[in-house]
């Protein structure tokens, strides 16, 4: 098979995020897949384990050697300075310093509350949940995004699924009340995660019991029926 | 003088007759006694049948073995046998009734007994010993209040103080006794008090308030309507004119006698009195200077004396027959009469009258002067030394009941500081009985408030115990489910993911084997995400914190009791926002109750339940143990009891209901 020579290949900047090094090679064998299938593109790939060392390595970015493509795991360890304690944070400060960098995010979060979350914060081009993807799927994903298309994992489909289907708008905190009681934190706990006066999250919890038709006064049926909404 | 004191002297007795009557015929009984004693009584009778009659109730009487009837009758047999003047029975009914009536303590009988004893004395002449018993018997009328009776003994004393002269102790009794009758409007009474103070006045020589007196006692005679009252009115007014007389307003004297013996009645009904009236107007005219026709006026009064066989007033005309003869100088004559009045004088024992006409003959018998004027010194010594005698007596009665009565004060004083004291010392020792329960209260109480608070304390304590317990486990869980999450899932996923890049060489079957393994490593994956989340979500696994101890109780408690158990709680209560207080003995209540269970149910299964109804905690233990009848629990037990009053500490309500054999429920609500 031959391929014009005078053809430029199309050569992206790819930074691999994921503390796991195991995972990270899985990404970098998928660009190299879509690679040998496309002679067209071209991937230098970098690899970053902590937030750390994705810090270090947007430090080196420049204008002729920026970044197209991150691939960004959540869970990562945090940085030194600890000011970014989660991919979140790297994906956000992307988002500010190259508006352009396409971010694919691959988390093992498959909780809606916080899928919705990093939707909202960094909107990303894809959406990867961890244990929904097999080996095509990371090759389908790398190629809708080499193509502009958004591509999304099966369980954030599924989740805006739920909410097109549902009424209920709820705002940020009241995901966010949702959430910390989902994972136990106690209520006299809550004004120090949510910046909201006790009484105050008392009337949301009240509110949302009446939106979510949650009879007496049961917190357990309350958290089941907005996990069943999608909301956590 | 002798005349109008024997007038009193029949009023006084009159006096006390009258008034004693009704009484005693109120007491008046069908037996055969009272039969008898009322035979004694009718005038109509023999006296000697009356006494016989008397005499017969006396041995009935003696017959009864009850105290208080036997002394109503004995009193009244004595009074009845001293009016009789039947002495032998009148002294033995009347010892035994003083003896019986002090014996069962019979104060008013008492008195009564004195009474018929100054009655009897005064008869008898013992007057010494009629004051002793009207003062016994006063005292005892003073110390029962009886104000009338009380007033009769005054009268009685100051009565027997006039006859021997004694005029000053005589007014102040007799005065006492009026301002007692005055407070009972008593009009008769107060004519006889007037009367009599009258004379002592006269004897004093004080005789305007004499004539006063005696007005005053003429006065109250108009308010008395009574058959004696024509005696009473002429009594007074013969006194009225002796005091005339010995003031020598003569005139005056004669007008009050004359108003007397114009009673036609008088002639009849006391002749004595009427010849002493006359007497009085004679002597009176005799004393003016008046001699006309006085011989012949002095005579019909002796006639009529002599006819009545009164010796002692027989004397008294022949003494002033012998001062009229020596006036008509006729001096034999004036001699012979007044040796004459001397001896009938000397046969009555009448030492007034004897004095009188000693002084008399030693006047007219120039001979015998000598003689008769030594008689009259040596009898007028002899009485006045007598009389100061009698007085002395009296002021010694009168000075020992003082005595006594001072010896009872000071015995009262000394019962009063005993009682007093007595009562500080109970009272200080009650305080300090009543101080030392006080203070073992309080130490009780501040004992149960302390327990509460150590109880209140051990709770937190365990609540704290089980939180952090509770906080490690999850914290461990978390640990758990991040590593799962972060750590082995990531792996796995990457283990995973790098299978599926690698080129499998070899034929289909093992290509096909190749996939599946990696598309079971997938599933292992979301395996192991559940299971990382399930540990995560606390809240969806784990029970409250109260709540589990409270399941942990039960739990224990079900081992040791063997049985099985049923526990449901509401989910909806919000245990964090309960008070301590309420926890602490909801969880003490379940304890005790399933500890009764335990002890006597013998159940096989247990249930408890908490609900939430209204802001209203109930809790409901029941078994299906033995059970008690309804009602029959004979007594509740420390356990109960103590679930009763942790539910009342709590203002909730405690209820248990059983049946034999179908079990107990006990109930427990409590607003929050």
């Amino acid at each position: 098979m031959y391929l014009t020579p005078c053809k430029m290949k199309k050569k992206y900047n790819v930074l691999i995020v994921d503390d796991h090094p195991i995972i990270a090679d899985v990404y970098k064998s998928g660009f190299e897949l879509v690679s040998a299938e496309n002679n067209d593109v071209e991937f230098q790939i970098s690899m970053a384990n902590s937030c750390d060392e994705a810090l270090d390595y947007l430090k080196g970015v420049s204008k002729q050697n920026s970044i197209d493509i991150v691939f960004l795991d959540i869970s990562l360890p945090p940085s030194s300075d600890g000011k970014f304690i989660s991919g979140e944070d790297i994906g956000l400060k992307l988002r500010n310093d190259l508006p352009n960098c396409k971010i694919i995010v691959s988390t093992t979060f498959n909780d809606n509350y916080r899928i919705q979350v990093i939707l909202q914060t960094l909107n990303p081009e894809g959406f990867l949940i961890k244990n929904d993807i097999n080996k095509e799927e990371l090759v389908t994903s790398i190629k809708s995004i080499l193509n502009d298309t958004p591509y999304y994992s099966k369980s954030v489909l599924e989740l805006f699924r739920k909410q097109l289907s549902t009424d209920y708008r709820l705002d940020k905190i009241d995901r966010q009340l949702l959430y910390e009681m989902s994972i136990g934190t106690k209520m006299k706990d809550l004004p120090n995660i949510i910046p909201m006066s006790m009484a105050g999250l008392e009337k949301r919890k009240k509110n949302l019991k009446v939106l979510f038709k949650v009879q007496d006064n049961d917190d357990r049926e309350l958290i089941l029926k907005a996990k069943e909404k999608g909301f956590i | 003088m002798k005349l109008s004191f024997t007038g009193i002297y029949l009023l006084v007795l009159v006096g006390c007759t009258k008034t004693n009557l009704p009484k005693k015929v109120s007491i008046k009984t069908t037996d055969s006694i009272s039969i008898w004693i009322d035979e004694s009584k009718k005038r109509k009778i023999p006296i000697e049948q009356r006494k016989l009659g008397l005499k017969k109730a006396y041995e009935l009487s003696n017959q009864i073995s009850i105290d208080s009837s036997k002394l109503r009758n004995i009193s009244l047999i004595a009074y009845e046998a001293e009016g009789l003047n039947y002495d032998e029975l009148f002294l033995k009914a009347n010892n035994l009734a003083l003896e019986l009536s002090a014996k069962i303590k019979n104060d008013s009988i008492v008195g009564e007994t004195h009474w018929n004893y100054g009655l009897y004395y005064t008869k008898k002449g013992k007057i010494d010993s009629a004051y002793f018993h009207y003062h016994k018997a006063y005292e005892v009328y003073d110390i029962i209040e009886e104000e009338y009776f009380k007033a009769k003994m005054l009268y009685n004393m100051g009565y027997i103080q006039g006859i021997i002269k004694d005029y000053t102790g005589s007014e102040i009794s007799i005065i006492n006794a009026i301002e007692i009758y005055k407070k009972l409007d008593k009009p008769k009474s107060l004519y006889r008090c007037y009367n009599y103070l009258g004379l002592i006045y006269s004897e004093l020589e004080e005789f305007d308030r004499s004539i006063f007196s005696h007005n005053k006692a003429l006065e109250y005679l108009k308010e008395i309507e009574d058959e004696d009252k024509v005696l009473f009115k002429e009594a007074s007014l013969n006194n009225l004119g002796l005091v005339y007389q010995k003031q020598k307003a003569y005139d005056k004297s004669i007008e009050n006698f004359e108003a007397a013996i114009n009673n036609n009645e008088l002639k009849r009904s006391n002749l004595n009195f009427y010849a002493r009236l006359k007497d009085n107007i004679a002597y009176t005219k005799f004393l003016m200077g008046d001699t006309l026709n006085l011989k012949n006026d002095f005579y019909s009064a002796l006639n009529i004396r002599d006819s009545l066989n009164n010796i002692s007033g027989v004397a008294i005309s022949k003494r002033h027959l012998a001062e009229l003869f020596v006036i008509k100088k006729d001096t034999q004559k004036a001699i012979e009469e007044g040796r004459e009045a001397l001896r009938l004088v000397n046969s009555v024992e009448n030492n007034r009258d004897k004095l009188e006409t000693l002084m008399l003959l030693s006047k007219i018998d120039k001979n015998k002067a000598t003689k008769y004027l030594e008689e009259y010194v040596h009898l007028n010594d002899s009485l006045q030394s007598e009389e100061r005698k009698t007085r002395n007596k009296f002021t010694r009665i009168r000075f020992e009941t003082d005595e006594y009565i001072e010896e009872t004060e000071k015995l009262t004083e000394q019962n009063i500081l005993i009682t007093v004291g007595g009562i500080t010392l109970l009272m200080f020792l009650s305080l300090a009985y009543f101080l030392r329960v006080q203070r073992a209260k309080n130490k009780e109480l501040l004992f149960e408030q302390e327990q509460q608070k150590a109880n209140e304390e051990i709770f937190s304590l365990m609540l704290k115990q089980q939180s952090k317990l509770e906080e490690g486990r999850m914290k461990e869980r978390h640990r758990i489910s991040e590593d799962l999450h972060d750590g082995v899932l990531g792996k796995i996923f990457g283990t995973r993911l790098g299978l599926g890049f690698l080129n499998v060489k070899g034929d289909d079957s093992t290509i096909e084997k190749h996939k599946s393994y990696i598309d079971e490593l997938q599933s292992i994956e979301k395996e192991i995400r559940s299971i990382s989340h399930e540990l995560k979500n606390e809240i969806l696994t784990s029970k409250e914190n109260y709540t589990k101890i409270i399941h942990d109780l039960i739990e224990q408690k079900s081992i040791t009791g063997n049985f099985k158990f049923k526990f449901k709680c509401d989910r909806s209560i919000d245990w964090d926002t309960v008070d301590d207080d309420v926890k602490i003995n909801y969880y003490r209540i379940v304890q005790e109750g399933l500890q009764n269970i335990i002890k006597y149910a013998q159940a096989t299964l247990v249930e408890v339940d908490i609900k939430l109804v209204n802001d209203i905690l109930n809790l409901r233990i029941s078994d299906n143990g033995k059970g008690f009848k309804n009602g029959k629990l004979v007594k509740k037990g420390i356990g109960l009891k103590n679930i009763e009053s942790r539910a009342k500490k709590l203002n909730g309500n405690f209820k248990i209901n059983s049946l034999i054999n179908k079990g107990t429920i006990i109930f427990v609500s409590n607003p929050l």
